[in-house]
Order: C-alpha cells, then sequence, then structure tokens
C-alpha cells in the first residue's frame, strides 16, 4: 500500500522484508527467504537479515510463493530476531 | 478448459524437518497453499495442477536417483477443488455414460407411440383404430401432434357417442369413448310415403297434412302425409310429419313347397310381415305345383312416431 510506503520510506530495511499483522486475523510477510521451522504453534521465518518468530494457536500457511507468506491462525506473539543484536518483542 | 486455480492438488512431503522443503519450491517458483504440519515429519500442502509436474521433478518418490539420495518424499493424496470431481466422474466413467445413454434413449423413444388402448366402450374400437391410422397415430410409429381433434370430432359423428378424447401418456395412446345412455333419435323430415299396396284402414295425423283419404286403395310409393301445414293466410310452412297409418294387405301367391307349413313360412316372409302386423286371413290351398296361400294382414306404418 502507498500509505506504508510513505510511512516506512526511510526505514532501513523496508524495501527488504515487510510484516503485517491482524490480531485473530493472521499476518502476511514480505521478503520471506525460507520457513526453519514450521508448527501449529510455532513458525520461523528467515528474511534477509532477520528472523521473526511467529507464535500462536492454529497457525497454518495459507499461502507460500515468491517469498510471499500468508500465514492464518490466532497470532499470539510477535519476536524479530536479529543475529548481530539481542532479540526483541514486539 | 478449467481455470487453473480452481484445480490444486494435495501433496505430502515426508523428511527431515519437511518445512525446509519448501524451500527449494519457493526458488522453482512454485506457489503453496495450506500447508500443515501433521507430524513432525510430514506436511501437507496444495499446489496448483499445472505445478504437480515441477515438484514431483523437484523431489521424485523417494527413490535414490543419479549419484544421492533424495532427502524428501513427495507423494499425491487426492486432487482438490474442480479436479475431486473430475476425477470422481473419471473413475465412473461407465456409469455416467449409461446414464446419459438411457436419459437419450428415454428422451428419444418418447416421441414414439408402441400401442393404443380404450377406455370405456370398445364398440366403436374398429372405427377409432381407422381414424388414428389415417391421422399417421399408428403403433410404432412417431406421434403425430394436433391430429387428437381431428380423430374425436370424426369419433363425436358416430351414432351414440356422447364423448369422446383422445391423449398421448408416456409411449400409449389411451382413447376413451362413451355412448350416451339415451337411443339417438332421427327424424324424418320427409313425406310419408306408403310402403304397403292395400286398403287405408286408418291414418293418424298429429303434425303434417293427410293426403290420402281412409278406406282408399293406396299404391307402395304413394303419399300418405304431407311434410307441412298451411295457415290460415294460405301459406305453407315445412314441419317434420308426425303420423301413422294402418294398411290392409292382401298376399295371394302360389309357392312351390312340399309341406303346407313350409308355404306358409315362406308367404309370410315374402310378404315381409313384421311382428307389429296382424295377419287376419289365412288361406291355403293345394294346387299342382305347390300351394297356392293367401294372407290377408294389417300393416302398421309410422313417420317419427
Amino acid at each position: 500500500m502507498r500509505l506504508y510506503e510513505e510511512i516506512f520510506k526511510n526505514a532501513d530495511g523496508a524495501a527488504l522484508a515487510r510484516c503485517v499483522v491482524v490480531p485473530d486475523g493472521g499476518g502476511y510477510f514480505e521478503g520471506v527467504k525460507a520457513v526453519e521451522d514450521f508448527s501449529p504453534t510455532r513458525i520461523v521465518i528467515c528474511f534477509r537479515k532477520d528472523r521473526v518468530i511467529v507464535e500462536g494457536e492454529d497457525l497454518t500457511i495459507k499461502k507460500y510463493c515468491d517469498g510471499d507468506l500468508h500465514v492464518t491462525g490466532e497470532i499470539l506473539s510477535l519476536q524479530v530476531d536479529r543475529p548481530t543484536s539481542k532479540g526483541e518483542g514486539i | 478448459m478449467i481455470a487453473p486455480s480452481l484445480w490444486k492438488v494435495r501433496l505430502q512431503i515426508m523428511g527431515l524437518m519437511p518445512e525446509r522443503a519448501l524451500l527449494r519450491l519457493r526458488r522453482a517458483h512454485v506457489a503453496v497453499y495450506n500447508v500443515k504440519k501433521i507430524k513432525p515429519d510430514c506436511i501437507v500442502f496444495n499446489v496448483k495442477r499445472e505445478d504437480e509436474e515441477k515438484v514431483f521433478a523437484i523431489y521424485p518418490d523417494g527413490r535414490y536417483e543419479g549419484a544421492g539420495y533424495a532427502p524428501y518424499t513427495v507423494r499425491k493424496i487426492r486432487s482438490e477443488g474442480l479436479g475431486k470431481y473430475v476425477e470422481f466422474f473419471k473413475r465412473r466413467m461407465g456409469l455416467f455414460v449409461g446414464a446419459l445413454l438411457a436419459f437419450a434413449l428415454i428422451l428419444f423413444s418418447d416421441r414414439y407411440v408402441f400401442s393404443v388402448e380404450f377406455i370405456g366402450t370398445d364398440v366403436y374400437k374398429r372405427e377409432a383404430l381407422i381414424a388414428l391410422e389415417e391421422e399417421g397415430i399408428t403403433p410404432f410409429s412417431p406421434y403425430k401432434n394436433g391430429k387428437e381433434d381431428i380423430v374425436c370430432a370424426r369419433m363425436l359423428a358416430l351414432d351414440g357417442v356422447e364423448f369422446c378424447s383422445v391423449k398421448k401418456s408416456g409411449n400409449r395412446v389411451f382413447v376413451e369413448v362413451r355412448l350416451s345412455p339415451f337411443p339417438t333419435r332421427f327424424t324424418d323430415k320427409g313425406t310419408m310415403r306408403a310402403k304397403h299396396t292395400g286398403k287405408l284402414v286408418s291414418l293418424t295425423v298429429l303434425r303434417g297434412t293427410p293426403l290420402a283419404e281412409i278406406g282408399k286403395e293406396v299404391l307402395a310409393g304413394e303419399e300418405l302425409v304431407g311434410n307441412w301445414f298451411s295457415t290460415q293466410e294460405g301459406e305453407q310452412v315445412r314441419v317434420e310429419p308426425i303420423a301413422r297409418a294402418s294398411i290392409a294387405c292382401v298376399y295371394d301367391e302360389e309357392i312351390a313347397a312340399e309341406k303346407e307349413e313350409c308355404a306358409f313360412a315362406i308367404a309370410y316372409l315374402e310378404a315381409g310381415i313384421q311382428d307389429t302386423d296382424g295377419v287376419t286371413k289365412k288361406e291355403i290351398i293345394k294346387t299342382d305345383g305347390g300351394y297356392r296361400v293367401r294372407l290377408e294382414y294389417t300393416v302398421v306404418e309410422s313417420i317419427n312416431f
């Protein structure tokens, strides 16, 4: 969306990865390089620089194609894991 | 042509950390849908039908190939979406072809008539069959619409027919004919003429004009009652005559017969005496050739009586 592009145009790494999470509606992730771990309660998504750990209930990968990942289910927490820095909770 | 997005296949990948297998699929630009991890070493997912071959090309089904062992095993579980129904029909092709053939046969044969059945009375069965045949409605032939009224009109013109209907139901034609419970009365509108030669004994005229005199001799064919009456103004109004006449007749002939009774019977028949007529005198004399029979009888003739 152009709104988000405008908001995050100066953000570092905005063009490389993006995460959109809707409470009780799942999430949409762009720029995904790989899915490291996958289970109904935990998904580990690898981006170019970071890893995002998604935890929740009844997690399902609705669609995964060309770097876009659509996750459905109830997402309870999202944690960014940067290899060069400490993990930061969102 | 079915739209690609409507036909997906459900595949299963088994191996250590099977979610890593998705990486190679992503690099091959194969979109995966509805991914679920059902076991620690097994995930199931959907791909589009046209991507199925790509997946099996990337992960052949668990055999040693080339220099190494394929780490993941891919297996097809089923088709999804419209593909599910297509495969369902393919497995039961014979059943559906048979059903279609049966349906086509029913549709095609519905145009034909296989039998004609009669409801009500079959007194005029022969006439009905002739009428149907002339209009092209016969067993084992195509049924012709629009001919029912023509057949019914011909049946209704028959004596005593009160009701008639022709209907097609399935492959059978039903002809219903009902007769009137009352006898049909026909009226004679012409002049009353004598059917016998003799002496007019009595003449009763309820409608019409008497033309013969009582007590006079009348010949067969002679007018007895006219089909009109004259008004006071002198006009003649045509009517259907109603009258009855009694004529005294004589039969006198020589009949070749061996017995008297035979001669009488022959004379009785030749004179045309009916049950309503009365024989007033009988004279039978034996002759060389047989018997001479003389019968005096009275006949009753009527018109519209």
